[in-house]
């Protein structure tokens, strides 16, 4: 009986998938902090809510070693205190961070930033540079993307509405592993991204062994700029061909119009943090080879 | 939507309601419990003048359905001084004149009040990063920072 069912807030996640399984017009929330924007002026508009927010299993952060699982419920302000993860992925830190001030991160969470899906989603640079992977489960069981291939456009992702995003992980990179996160807002906090980037960088016998770069709200989705990545790909971390990538980095890129900013200052303003990007993370200690 | 309950402790006093799952928790402080220091400004969580303070974390009450405040613990401006007694923190921003219209003062106080909990010596640029969720279009900010540091200090004197 789905009558008077308006809001649901199950304390387990098979009870959730349960009421998914049965209806899945449910408009799953968890922090708030996009879902009440959005229906700020007509929140009966919600429909029926499924209140996700009790659900502890999704609550973890689970670090063994290089390995990394963190929860969807993870708020960012977990993420940008959690000094395990300031020490092995910095980035990650420093975009939480960036994100909102004190009361958005400490209501917004990992999953709602990734299931919100906007171009300028925040954790979903350092997330792809990284090579996390999603993990969804639904009425029919588990699946898992690539977080690269896990968005579709602005506001939409691969996951069926009956289906709750759990978490992601992934592994850190062992050895020299060196990484930065930078962003363009027009103010330092309550900021949206102008432009974004996220720059993760193996390094091995003074050359880059390994590049992942992804950047926000310069395409439709958080953007994987592999052809840039191809040009440092093997070069000699002494003489990196810092202008070709960044020229490349702006013709990869899409960037609109809109209220924060043109197509073209976004694009100028995206080759400039791979230049400024690249001088830091050359910069960074990089572990040692035997160390 | 249907109606639902909740029962929550506000300022350390229980309370258990029944209310429409559309309702914030900012209308439920405000419209049913009559703690009408926290103020709605934009309702879109870029203000914070709703801020409160939930389990010990400050969140915008105007982007929390009150169900999900079911179970929680809720400080208002209330639960921190009354006109009779103001906490020190509310006395500090008389004394330095960090109130203007005074309509973000009480958001401004609990995300100052909770940076102080949670890191009790801040740097200048702390303070300012713990109230950079609450906007103030009169002071400047200048004085706000000021009156937090003057309390502080103040708070320094008294462990001694």
């Amino acid at each position: 009986m789905l009558i008077d069912l308006g809001y649901r807030a199950p304390d387990s996640l098979e009870e959730a998938l349960e009421i998914l399984g049965e209806d899945s017009s449910f408009l799953i929330l968890a922090g708030g902090t996009d879902l009440l924007v959005k229906y700020f002026d007509a929140r009966e508009k919600m429909g029926n809510v499924l209140d996700i927010s009790r659900l502890e299993e999704l609550k973890k952060i689970v670090i063994e070693g290089e390995k990394i699982f963190l929860g969807a419920l993870t708020t960012h302000e977990e993420i940008y205190r959690n000094p395990d993860l300031q020490k092995k992925v910095p980035f990650l830190c420093r975009a939480a961070k960036s994100v909102g001030a004190p009361q958005i991160r400490n209501q917004g969470t990992l999953g709602g930033n990734m299931a919100n899906a906007s171009p300028a989603a925040d954790l979903a640079p350092p997330l792809i540079a990284v090579g996390a992977r999603i993990l969804l489960a639904g009425p029919d069981g588990e699946r898992s993307f690539n977080l690269d291939e896990f968005f579709t456009g602005p506001g939409k992702t691969r996951k069926n509405p009956n289906e709750i995003i759990t978490g992601v992980e992934f592994n850190v990179p062992v050895g020299d592993f060196r990484n930065t996160f930078l962003k363009v807002g027009q103010r330092r906090a309550l900021a949206i991204a102008v432009a974004s980037l996220a720059i993760a960088l193996s390094c091995r016998q003074g050359k880059v062994e390994e590049v992942r770069l992804s950047a926000g709200s310069v395409a439709p989705i958080p953007l994987r700029a592999r052809e840039t990545e191809k040009i440092l790909q093997g070069q000699k971390l002494d003489n990196l061909p810092l202008e070709k990538a960044a020229d490349q980095l702006e013709k990869e890129a899409s960037p609109i119009d809109d209220i924060r900013g043109t197509r073209v200052y976004r694009a100028r303003v995206l080759g400039n943090l791979l230049r400024k990007g690249l001088q830091e993370v050359l910069s960074q200690e990089g572990v040692s080879e035997n160390g | 939507m249907a109606k639902v309950k909740v029962n929550l402790k506000v300022n350390g006093k229980e309370h258990s309601l029944e209310v429409e799952a559309a309702t914030r928790l900012l209308d439920l402080l405000r419209d049913e419990l009559g703690l009408i220091g926290t103020k709605e400004g934009c309702g879109k969580g870029e203000c914070g003048t709703c801020t409160v303070i939930m389990d010990g974390k400050t969140v915008n009450s105007c982007l929390v359905l009150a169900p999900q405040a079911d179970g929680r613990e809720i400080m208002t401006i209330e639960g921190l001084g009354s006109p009779e007694a103001l906490h020190p923190l509310q006395e500090a921003f008389i004394k330095k004149g960090a109130v203007q219209c005074g309509y973000c003062t009480p958001g401004i106080i609990l995300s100052a009040f909770d940076l102080l909990e949670k890191n009790p010596r801040p740097t200048r640029e702390e303070i300012k990063e713990g109230i950079s969720g609450n906007l103030c279009r009169c002071t400047g900010y200048v004085k706000i920072v000021e009156a937090i540091e003057f309390f502080n200090e103040g708070r320094g004197e008294h462990d001694k």
